[in-house]
């Protein structure tokens, strides 16, 4: 037995305190998710709220394998809810075409010593196309097809924009006090 | 694994480990939305319809509860009030637990009529009074033998009913107080729905006020005696004379005379 399983079938019966139960436990994570998309807060809630409209709706229709599905089925929501979003208040970035190799900058290994929390707010402060490429390509686990798909973009814009969005957070992290990471 | 995998790795690592929302987050005033998207019909509907059909099953077993419970009741009132009734009509009456009220029998043809029964039989030819009314007429009854029928007591008023026992050799006519009521109920055919008329009733039912009638009779009638031989004069030696049933036996037994 899983430690949502419960959770989910009684939320398939609509049941209001596995829904809270289920919303408490996911909401903070995937609040962060939609922040690290539409980046403003009430945008955000506005979004996790329809994300997880979304999800006790089609809750029925959801097949629960494991913890994990679960997760990977609420983010997914949420990505595409935030991407929605975006697209509705017309705040998609515009994209440059170009196709600069992945290769163009180099990273340096991770440095241990940085906090999660640093990481996040340096993800926040990077500019719109890089950071939704990057989430979309790092964090989510996309490929450069289905980005350019969700984009509209070509496939070589997002292989640019994830190097570039690379690079930019190493240097904020630099000057966030991280110096190991060098110079792009 | 190169420097940017390493990298990629990393930082998807460190942002899923971050299970604390910000402090920017108004995680109450989100759920509160939800539900009101969630379960909206629900605030909406009245409250019959808000349990969906688990109230509605609700009221039905209430109301057949209610009805069986009514049911009940009302049968229990019926009961109880009618078994009150019979205990306040049994009240003045005496019971004769195991010697039936009337019996019937079989008429036995042999049977020799003492003088005894033969005065009974004129008397209830003769009787003109109201009490004698209510008294069945004389029937002759045939039915198994040794078949009892008892006559329940309903009414409070206590009446006397005679008991005709038929003896082959000697009927004996024995009074037991009955209520009135009693008498009503011998009239019914009820009752006596299991006997089979005959032309020639060989059993009476005599009702006791003619028997205490006829005892008053008897005594006026010595008192009457006692004081001729005395040589006294008797003046209402009738102590009841607005009673028609004495005055009318009297009438008879001083014609008999």
């Amino acid at each position: 037995m899983y430690r949502w399983q419960k959770v989910v079938e009684m939320c398939k019966e609509n049941n209001r305190f596995a829904q809270n139960r289920l919303y408490e436990g996911f909401a903070g994570r995937l609040f962060r998710l939609c922040m690290r998309y539409v980046r403003h807060s009430q945008d955000a809630e506005e979004v996790l709220m329809n994300g997880f409209l979304k999800f006790f709706k089609g809750l029925p229709d959801f097949e629960y394998r494991d913890d994990n599905s679960l997760e990977v089925w609420l983010k997914r929501i949420m990505v595409n809810e935030s991407l929605m979003h975006l697209r509705q208040q017309k705040a998609l970035p515009v994209f440059a075409d170009t196709d600069e190799a992945d290769s163009a900058y180099q990273i340096e290994p991770p440095d241990a010593s940085i906090e999660a929390e640093a990481i996040y707010a340096a993800l926040l402060e990077l500019p719109a196309g890089y950071r939704m490429v990057f989430n979309l390509y790092v964090v989510e686990g996309f490929k450069h097809e289905e980005i350019a798909q969700q984009l509209n973009i070509n496939v070589g814009t997002s292989k640019s924009q994830l190097s570039k969005a690379r690079a930019m957070l190493q240097q904020l992290l630099k000057q966030r006090g991280y110096e190991q990471y060098g110079t792009i | 694994m190169s420097n940017t995998e390493r990298f990629d790795e990393w930082v998807r690592g460190e942002l899923d480990s971050l299970d604390s929302p910000p402090e920017n987050f108004r995680s109450g005033m989100v759920w509160q939305q939800l539900q009101a998207e969630l379960h909206p019909v629900a605030k909406e509907k009245p409250l019959f319809f808000r349990q969906g059909k688990d109230i509605r099953y609700r009221i039905a077993a209430a109301v057949g509860l209610l009805l069986l419970v009514g049911g009940m009741g009302w049968r229990m009132q019926w009961f109880v009030g009618g078994s009150v009734d019979n205990q306040v009509a049994n009240k003045g009456v005496e019971v004769l637990p195991k010697q039936p009220l009337v019996t019937v029998t079989k008429e036995n043809t042999d049977l020799k009529v003492t003088p005894e029964r033969s005065i009974v039989r004129k008397k209830l030819a003769v009787a003109s009074s109201p009490a004698t009314h209510l008294a069945p007429a004389p029937t002759l009854s045939e039915t198994e033998p040794n078949h009892e029928a008892t006559l329940p007591a309903i009414e409070p008023e206590p009446l006397v009913v005679a008991k005709v026992e038929a003896v082959p050799t000697t009927p004996e006519v024995a009074a037991a107080s009955m209520p009135e009521a009693n008498q009503s109920a011998a009239v019914k055919p009820s009752r006596f729905s299991i006997t089979k008329n005959k032309t020639k009733p060989s059993f009476k039912i005599v009702h006791a006020n003619e028997l205490a009638d006829y005892q008053k009779v008897e005594m006026a009638e010595a008192r009457e005696k006692e004081a001729k031989a005395k040589g006294f004069v008797v003046i209402n030696w009738q102590t009841n004379s607005s009673n028609q049933s004495a005055s009318s036996i009297m009438r008879y037994l001083r014609k008999k005379d």
